[in-house]
């Protein structure tokens, strides 16, 4: 055996050695890196010299330097970390939202509270003007309270749709360096002659790890070494060196929210492709808008018209101060009703799509607070002529029946609204209605003058002390139709005897004078008629300009009963009463929920979807803590493991070193016997 | 399985940070005091907790309310009994001045005295609250109730509104009485029934206010003397009873007749009537339900004079002024105008017996109506001392309900400070623990023995 070929083996362990304490080396100098993998050089005997006597041989050498990665654990952790990133970001922002609703000072119920106090007080004391200022001056807290919260509201929008932009933005730069690391290892892949770049597929595992958090993800490996990332419903962002953008842009239909728009490579159109994305910071602040900050704007958006709407009308039916009927207490955008002569109604926010082609517009009035729902909705002229409206929420879909073909076109209430388009539209047109959105920051406080607060009932009722003699008695007045032009005339009830006779002949017919439609009416039979069954009579109801009022009892001849205009009656508190009954009375969401209730609804929604999101946070990080784990077990550096080999390769360097000098010396010895 | 560096580093430090995290929620309980500090902590409690917020809040005001109508019912009940006294010193008056020991002098005396009680009472009338509200305006607040004429006339310028304040959710109370329901739907007489000699009675004859006696049948009656049958006016007077169609209803005997018919047939002595007795029921009416007694001498004028007889006596005499009285269904008559009846009838004419007669027949009226008016005002305190026992029950109730809620309310949001204590204190021990973990294991490493 020549000595050379010693030198050799021992040169050969010497190299692969240093490499293999190199690789060590570089182990270590990353323990910190993220998503760097242990990397592990694979020692080989090299070929050996075959010879008479068996092969001899020839040393070590390293096959490869691989890196320690298994990609169904590298999986596993991308997934985890999507759902832990999307909850994340979920909880985050909803409990914001979550915080303020409920929150004792800031929150709609305490104001909600103050105001109806106010109410009572004015009920108390009618006549005060201080009670009176008082309320105004809590509805007009109430107000501010809607208005700021609705203006939290759109700054959480706003933050959200700069999340979207922020988001959309890193995703677009991961997916051009996903990219470019894709150009990068299909070429040193090339000179390395098919060796791994190791370190480069780190880097790009890490970028797609990275990606991943932002929104869920597909890749699949082409046989170049290069991946093509995918997202949504397959819409590709990375092809092997080139990439796809993203497009954060405004919703055109509804400009306070931004979508993220595709640019279809093979259709060469944009769409927005936000409902399909999940997963990841991106899907996570893009489901939050859409269960919890949306509902939240539109279920306080609702509250405002339930009481606006509500109190409203119960004050139109009180008299103020100034012995008028009362005005509306606050304000919404009110239109006139499609029926001629109907009180105004509330206008809902709803605008025309702005790609329509047709010249149609929409209008949509309050039918019905009680039905009314905080979804949206999207109302199309279908191809088949039918107008389909599509919940936004559910995507339910009714299809509207007309109730006049106008135009302006009429459909049946729906939902607990009037829908009105100005025109036919043109097919596939498509109008957005959102009834709720803008009612919290439109609702203001209609009156200015505590004057003009309509506490009192409009009519009263009364007899004549001075004159009658029977024990008939006159019942407050009810109003069945306050916008009746003569309900505050004086009207008077006389009683006599049909034929003429004086008393004491019954008093069977009654004489109503008086200005009024149908008026004066002469001669009316009194019909004191046992309705109950108790044996006493329950009197007679008379119905005149617009109020019902009950005589009970037994007139005499020539007994007066009169209805006129509660004029000066400052002290009554019977419509301020009724203002404040409204406060515990279910007037909203199918009559079974009081204001307050409404609004509970909303505090409960979020409160749920908040604590979901943490606890499917909690579970989600516990997850993604083990398959991280799981991956660390292999990829991982260990301190300890790379001291240990480091040890045992500086040994074996010795050792082969120790070889190269033994061969020296058997080389010497040679020489020392050769030189003799 | 193999552990990374990294990763050892990674749980020790996730193990601190989740402690952190634990500690920093009680912590912020700790200091708030609260159980929830965001409706996600508990969804269902935070909502209850709201609505419990929003009982109690109600439940104050319900108290407020109370207070109110409180002090309302308190001060009217005040100034009710100011009218009562008033009232009550007016009756005596009136007993005093209808005693014949006094003279037209003495009772002018007295009808001074009276207008200055009435005086009192109209300002009693036109009490005002604390914010300036006529008490007994009814919903007419702001406008003076009760305010008398040059003629002495008094008139109301309120209504009948009495508001209501609630208490709870279902409960009101009406904090007040209207001037109208107080003061002047009163009826006069004994309530059904008034009693009034007719104008141009000459005799001494008073009549009662009477009573009721079964079922009153409302008309107009009227008693009416004839001369005895006998032609003696030293015998008994008699009477017969008209309705209001004026027809005979006693002597049964000629019942349906009208008055003209009877009559003629009085004036041809033919007709016979009900001998009159002092103090006695009159007949006719006490069927009818009204019981009435007639005292004292009516004068029943003839022609030729029956007194004394004329022997043989006449076939036929003319009648001349015969006394009566009359019986008609009780009217409203306000307390003014019962006691202004009064201080009119006190300057009436007393100089004979006649006119004595007529002032003694007008002050037993006006006493019957006056006892009306306190009747009235006695039955409207005892109704404000029933709401004011109302009132204090509810406060009560809304006392325990309200202690009740907050109970509730505490045992949802109140945080147990016992117990977050004793977390406190273990999440410190965890964090230290965990904190004493990380700086132990990272400590270790092979390289420190190399």
């Amino acid at each position: 055996m020549p000595s050379g070929d010693m030198l050799r083996v021992g040169i050969s362990g010497l190299q692969v050695f240093q490499r293999t304490l190199n690789t060590i080396g570089h182990n270590i100098s990353n323990v910190n890196t993220d998503g760097y993998s242990r990397q592990v050089v694979d020692l080989v005997p090299r070929y050996p010299t075959p010879s008479g006597d068996g092969f001899i041989g020839n040393g070590v050498r390293t096959s490869t330097t691989k890196r320690l990665f298994d990609e169904h654990a590298a999986e596993q952790v991308r997934s985890r970390s999507s759902t832990t990133e999307f909850f994340d970001i979920y909880h985050e922002f909803a409990s914001q939202v979550d915080n303020l609703v409920a929150d004792p000072d800031a929150g709609l119920s305490p104001a909600i509270n103050a105001f109806f106090d106010s109410v009572q007080e004015v009920a108390d004391d009618p006549s005060s003007i201080p009670a009176r200022n008082v309320l105004l001056t809590d509805a007009e807290v109430l107000v501010d309270r809607f208005e700021t919260m609705q203006e939290w509201f759109s700054d959480l929008q706003r933050a959200v749709n700069d999340k979207i932009f922020n988001e959309v933005t890193v995703v677009n730069e991961l997916a051009s360096s996903i990219a470019d690391l894709n150009k990068d290892i299909i070429v040193a892949t090339g000179i390395g002659g098919g060796q791994p770049p190791n370190d480069l597929l780190d880097q790009r595992d890490h970028l797609v790890d990275e990606l991943s958090k932002h929104l869920n993800i597909r890749t699949i490996e082409a046989t170049d070494g290069s991946i093509n990332v995918y997202v949504g419903s397959g819409q590709s962002i990375v092809l092997s060196t080139r990439t796809m953008k993203l497009d954060p842009a405004q919703n055109i239909d509804d400009p306070t929210n931004m979508e993220v728009g595709y640019l279809d490579p093979v259709t060469g159109t944009t769409a927005s492709i936000s409902a399909m994305l999940s997963g990841g910071e991106l899907g996570g602040i893009l489901k939050y808008r859409e269960e919890v900050l949306m509902p939240s704007v539109n279920s306080l958006g609702r509250v405002a018209i339930g009481i606006a709407t509500v109190f409203n009308t119960q004050h139109n039916k009180g008299m103020d101060l100034t012995n008028n009927l009362g005005g509306d207490f606050f304000s919404l955008p009110y239109l006139p009703a499609i029926v001629a002569g109907d009180p105004p109604v509330a206008q809902l926010f709803a605008t025309d799509g702005v790609n329509n082609t047709g010249a149609s517009s929409v209008t949509v009035r309050l039918n019905d607070i009680q039905a009314l729902t905080i979804d949206e909705y999207q109302l199309t002229f279908d191809p088949s002529g039918d107008y389909i409206l599509k919940n936004l929420n559910t995507n339910q879909t009714d299809i509207l029946t007309i109730a006049a073909a106008g135009p302006p076109i009429q459909f049946d209430p729906i939902y607990g609204m009037d829908i009105e388009l100005s025109a036919v539209p043109a097919v596939n047109d498509k109008f957005f209605i959102r009834p709720n959105r803008q009612a919290a920051r439109d609702i203001a406080v209609a009156i200015r003058d505590p004057n003009l607060i309509a506490a009192a009932h409009p009519l009263r009722t009364g007899i004549d002390v001075n004159n009658n003699s029977g024990d008939g008695a006159i019942s407050e007045t009810t109003i069945t139709d306050y916008a009746n032009a003569d309900l505050l005339e004086t009207v008077t009830i006389t009683f006599r005897n049909s034929l003429g006779l004086p008393f004491p002949a019954v008093a069977d017919v009654y004489d109503v004078t008086g200005v009024g439609i149908g008026l004066p009416q002469i001669g009316v039979p009194y019909v004191n008629a046992d309705v109950d069954g108790d044996g006493i009579g329950d009197g007679d109801v008379l119905s005149f300009n617009g109020w019902d009022v009950r005589i009970t009892g037994i007139p005499k001849d020539g007994d007066v009963f009169v209805v006129d205009a509660n004029v000066n009656g400052v002290s009554d508190n019977r419509n301020a009463l009724a203002l404040s009954d409204l406060q515990t009375t279910g007037t909203m969401i199918g009559g079974n929920a009081t204001f307050h209730d409404a609004y509970s609804e909303l505090v409960v929604l979020v409160g749920n979807l908040t604590h979901q999101a943490e606890i499917g946070y909690e579970s989600q990080s516990a997850l993604l803590d083990q398959a991280t784990q799981l991956k660390d077990s292999l990829s991982g550096v260990n301190l300890d493991e790379e001291a240990a080999n480091m040890l045992a390769f500086q040994q074996a360097y010795a050792a082969a070193a120790q070889v190269i000098a033994a061969a020296d010396e058997v080389f010497q010895t040679l020489i020392s016997a050769v030189r003799r | 399985m193999r552990i990374s560096t990294s990763l050892l580093t990674k749980i020790s430090l996730d193990a601190m940070l989740d402690q952190q995290v634990k500690l920093s929620k009680t912590q912020l309980q700790v200091t708030t005091g609260r159980q929830i500090i965001s409706p996600s902590d508990d969804p269902y409690g935070s909502a209850r907790s709201l609505d419990l917020d929003e009982s109690v809040k109600l439940n104050e005001q319900y108290q407020d309310n109370a207070g109110y109508a409180q002090n309302r019912l308190t001060l009217e009940e005040g100034t009710l009994t100011g009218v009562g006294n008033a009232v009550q010193r007016i009756r005596e008056l009136m007993i005093v001045a209808n005693n014949d020991s006094q003279n037209s002098e003495t009772r002018r005396f007295i009808r001074e005295e009276i207008v200055q009680l009435l005086d009192q009472v109209l300002s009693l009338s036109n009490a005002v609250d604390s914010n300036g509200e006529y008490i007994f305006a009814g919903y007419q607040g702001k406008t003076k109730p009760f305010a008398v004429d040059g003629a002495g006339n008094y008139s109301y310028f309120g209504d009948k509104g009495a508001r209501l304040l609630k208490m709870s959710s279902s409960t009101s109370v009406a904090m007040g009485d209207s001037g109208e329901s107080t003061f002047l739907t009163i009826k006069n007489g004994n309530g059904t029934f008034n009693t009034q000699d007719l104008a141009g009675n000459k005799g001494t004859a008073i009549i009662d206010p009477g009573t009721v006696f079964g079922t009153y049948v409302a008309d107009n009656y009227q008693v009416k003397f004839i001369p005895p049958q006998s032609g003696n006016l030293k015998d008994p007077v008699e009477y017969y009873v008209l309705d209001g169609q004026n027809q005979i209803i006693v002597p049964a005997a000629n019942a349906g007749q009208t008055e003209a018919v009877y009559r003629a047939g009085v004036e041809a002595r033919a007709n016979v009537g009900i001998p009159y007795q002092e103090g006695a029921i009159i007949q006719g009416l006490d069927t009818l339900g009204v019981k009435i007694t007639i005292s004292g001498a009516p004068v029943v004028e003839t022609t030729p004079s029956m007194d004394p007889v004329p022997v043989p006596p006449p076939a036929a005499i003319v009648l001349g002024q015969t006394d009566g009285f009359s019986v008609t269904p009780s009217k409203y008559q306000s307390l003014f105008a019962t006691v202004k009846n009064f201080v009119d009838t006190l300057v009436t004419p007393q100089g004979t017996e006649e006119d004595l007669t007529r002032f003694h027949n007008a002050m037993n009226r006006n006493i019957i109506d006056l006892d009306q008016s306190m009747g009235r005002i006695l039955e409207v305190r005892s109704r404000i001392g029933a709401r004011l026992n109302t009132v204090e029950k509810q406060l009560d109730i809304n006392e325990s309900f309200s202690l009740q809620m907050k109970t509730t309310l505490s045992s949802i949001q109140d945080l147990d400070y016992s117990e977050a204590i004793t977390r406190l204190n273990l999440q410190l021990t965890g964090l230290q623990a965990a904190q004493n973990a990380y700086t132990k294991i990272q400590g270790l490493s092979l390289f420190n023995y190399i």
